[in-house]
């Protein structure tokens, strides 16, 4: 079967800015727009860094609700836009949308203003997991198959890899593919408890890393049947899997890692060789990096291609992160680089991967894209395309 | 995608979970340490589709839900904002509705595909339309198919979505699944597809074209009585297949019943109609084989 899921355009909302061209132009310079949060709510005596949407107003602090779906709403509108697809397009196309946090901002908000206790509460203040999808499909006029995916930091990855199978098999012209998760206490604390936050900088893939710096942000590709533009990528493929070893970490040995990603590989009809760069997952704690890195070993031996992570830019994004890496990474080359990964400085020789330090010279190519979660689940996309 | 096995748990709302796990003791002899309300019902139910049988280790996993983790998010919820603490670090972990499909992943040594995934009121047909991806791919050549839920607590919200007395039906919690895999032989049934149409006379027109046999209809429960009628004139069909009289009703309901129509009703083709919001419909079409 041919693949011709092709990227159409997309938009970003991260903590670098909304336009494109801009948040491109901070990649290349290496802009890490870090803030700190503190963590007041648990009693906390100190903070965490995080990466924030850059809006220097107080939407949120007035209604979150309005906030959450301005964002969201406004990312989607100029996706759309750019793409100047029809009405009848969009009512034939499908929507998917990953996030981990899903509505979580919303009704934590409500929580927190309430007295109330119990599920009972819960079940008024909490939408269902398909509820922000569908709202959003219906305000924009989406009128195909609407699926939300909640496969933790997979989420919006998996969504992009069944958009292009909905288009690949027929059942859909087009899809427009949402990731999306807004800051909110229950992931920020969440991983507080689990003691996975670095506290100062991001180093993925250093021997000094710390720990992950969330983020939030969203990401909207817009998928079409057909044959690919000058410059356009083209999704060629892809492979999910999980690794039943253990639900917060993989086996260290990569061994899941590596199946998925030759999965991605056999899917997209490629062999490692002809994969021009990776971008890794790399979430900058200790286990993550390690088994992430004994898995590209396993899958590219001593020819590993040029390795780049996008997270020090706009912090882990969690569910969202498929949809934003995406397009941090297709659009940097498109505007010919492929990102450097700042904050690294030494490297770990357990690992064997030295991710690239300057910005390197690229306008085209096969990149894979690698994405990892809790629950065991793992995803690999490869994507061609470029000059 | 040839169905060669289906499952259905039903319990009361308010189950104690000692029971629930008890429930699990009795179709699995693994051991799972730190699960919650929601992971159990999804084990029990998988488990339960997959007993006595050996699963092949590249088996998927596309669990649906309309709500996943109820409980444990609002635990959650009390620790950071009422207890002013962190977040108990598997509270924490099991609020995300992946970490059930993992554990039955895990339990079942189903190391394939692995969705959790969501569509109001629509769950279970956004399921079998991926998992279809899947097999049409080539990606997948067995997987588990579920749907699970937690009892819904709020008749106020039963009634805002459903416009009809939360005493009309009688409240469930479960989960119910398919097994499905690209083997003809031995099968108890068959997914011929899912499918979306604007009115009865398109989806009878849908049906006709994967098979000639006169259906047994099924509604969910966003289907008003007025356009059951209308189906049925429709397809020419005057049986249906009353699950929810029958069995009762949660969230995940169209996996309950197509899951009992899977046991209920051999040599018979089913046509599930269930309606969103807007009014568009989203059919499921499924044969089963004679006993």
């Amino acid at each position: 079967m041919e693949r011709k899921a092709c990227i159409r355009g997309g938009a970003l909302s991260c903590s670098l800015g909304t336009d494109t061209d801009a948040v491109i132009a901070a990649v290349r310079a290496g802009r890490t727009p870090v803030s700190l949060l503190p963590l007041d709510l648990a009693g906390l005596p100190y903070s965490r860094p995080y990466y924030r949407l850059p809006f220097g107003d107080d939407r949120r602090e007035s209604d979150v609700e309005r906030f959450f779906y301005d964002v969201l709403f406004d990312t989607v509108a100029r996706a759309v836009a750019n793409a100047q697809w029809s009405g009848d397009e969009l009512r034939r196309a499908a929507f998917l949308f990953g996030s981990t946090s899903i509505d979580i901002p919303i009704y934590e908000a409500a929580y927190a203003r309430s007295e109330e206790n119990g599920i009972h509460y819960f079940v008024h203040a909490s939408l269902g997991y398909g509820s922000i999808a569908r709202v959003a499909a219906d305000r924009f006029g989406i009128g195909g198959p609407c699926t939300t995916f909640t496969t933790a930091c997979t989420s919006s990855a998996n969504a992009l890899l069944y958009g292009a199978g909905l288009i690949e098999t027929g059942v859909v012209d087009r899809a427009v593919v949402a990731g999306y998760d807004l800051y909110n206490a229950t992931g920020f604390y969440g991983f507080e408890s689990l003691r996975l936050m670095a506290p100062e900088r991001y180093r993925p893939f250093d021997a000094d890393r710390d720990g992950i710096i969330m983020g939030e942000g969203c990401g909207v590709v817009l998928l079409e049947r057909g044959e690919p533009a000058a410059g356009d990528f083209v999704l060629r493929g892809g492979s999910n899997r999980v690794d039943p070893f253990n639900v917060t970490t993989h086996e260290e040995n990569g061994s899941v890692i590596a199946s998925t990603m030759r999965l991605a590989l056999a899917d997209a009809g490629l062999n490692p060789g002809a994969i021009d760069a990776v971008k890794a997952h790399a979430t900058g704690s200790d286990l993550n990096d390690r088994t992430e890195c004994a898995g590209m070993r396993a899958v590219f031996g001593d020819r590993l291609p040029p390795v780049t992570a996008v997270k020090p830019y706009v912090g882990h994004t969690v569910g969202a992160s498929g949809a934003i890496e995406l397009l941090l990474v297709t659009e940097s080359i498109r505007r010919g680089f492929l990102p450097a990964v700042p904050g690294f400085l030494r490297e770990d020789p357990e690992l064997g991967v030295r991710p690239l330090t300057e910005p390197l010279p690229m306008n085209g190519g096969s990149v894979m894209l690698n994405f990892f979660g809790f629950g065991g689940n793992c995803t690999s996309l490869i994507v061609s395309g470029g000059a | 995608m040839f169905i060669h096995g289906a499952s259905t748990f039903l319990t009361e709302p308010g189950t104690p979970p000692q029971a629930l796990k008890e429930e699990l003791a009795r179709v699995s002899a693994a051991h799972f340490r730190r699960v919650n309300r929601y992971i159990l019902l999804s084990l029990i139910g998988a488990h339960r589709c997959a007993l006595g049988r050996s699963l092949p280790a590249d088996t998927g996993v596309y669990l649906t839900t309309e709500r996943g983790n109820l409980g444990e998010t609002e635990a959650v919820l009390r620790q950071i904002f009422r207890q002013h603490s962190l977040p108990m670090p598997y509270n924490f972990i099991n609020t995300m509705s992946n970490t059930a499909s993992f554990y039955v992943a895990q339990g079942l040594g189903a190391a394939g595909p692995n969705l959790s995934i969501s569509d109001r009121l629509l769950s279970f047909e956004r399921g079998m339309e991926l998992m279809a991806v899947d097999f049409q791919r080539g990606r997948v050549h067995s997987a588990l198919l579920g749907g699970v839920d937690e009892a819904n607590p709020s008749a106020a919200h039963f009634e805002r979505t459903f416009g009809i007395p939360a005493e009309s039906v009688r409240g469930r919690e479960g989960s119910a699944w398919l097994w499905v895999t690209d083997e003809p032989e031995g099968a108890a049934g068959r997914i011929l597809g899912t499918g979306a149409v604007r009115d009865a006379g398109e989806g009878a027109a849908w049906l006709k074209e994967k098979s000639v046999a006169l259906p047994v209809l099924a509604f969910g429960l966003s289907v008003p009585q007025a356009e059951r009628d209308a189906w049925h004139r429709a397809s020419g069909s005057e049986e249906e297949f009353d699950y929810i009289s029958r069995y009762g009703w949660f969230d995940s309901a169209t996996a309950l019943g197509i899951s009992r129509f899977v046991q209920d009703c051999p040599g018979r083709l089913l046509l599930h109609v269930n309606r969103d919001r807007p009014g568009r419909y989203t059919l499921a079409a499924v044969e089963t084989t004679g006993r």
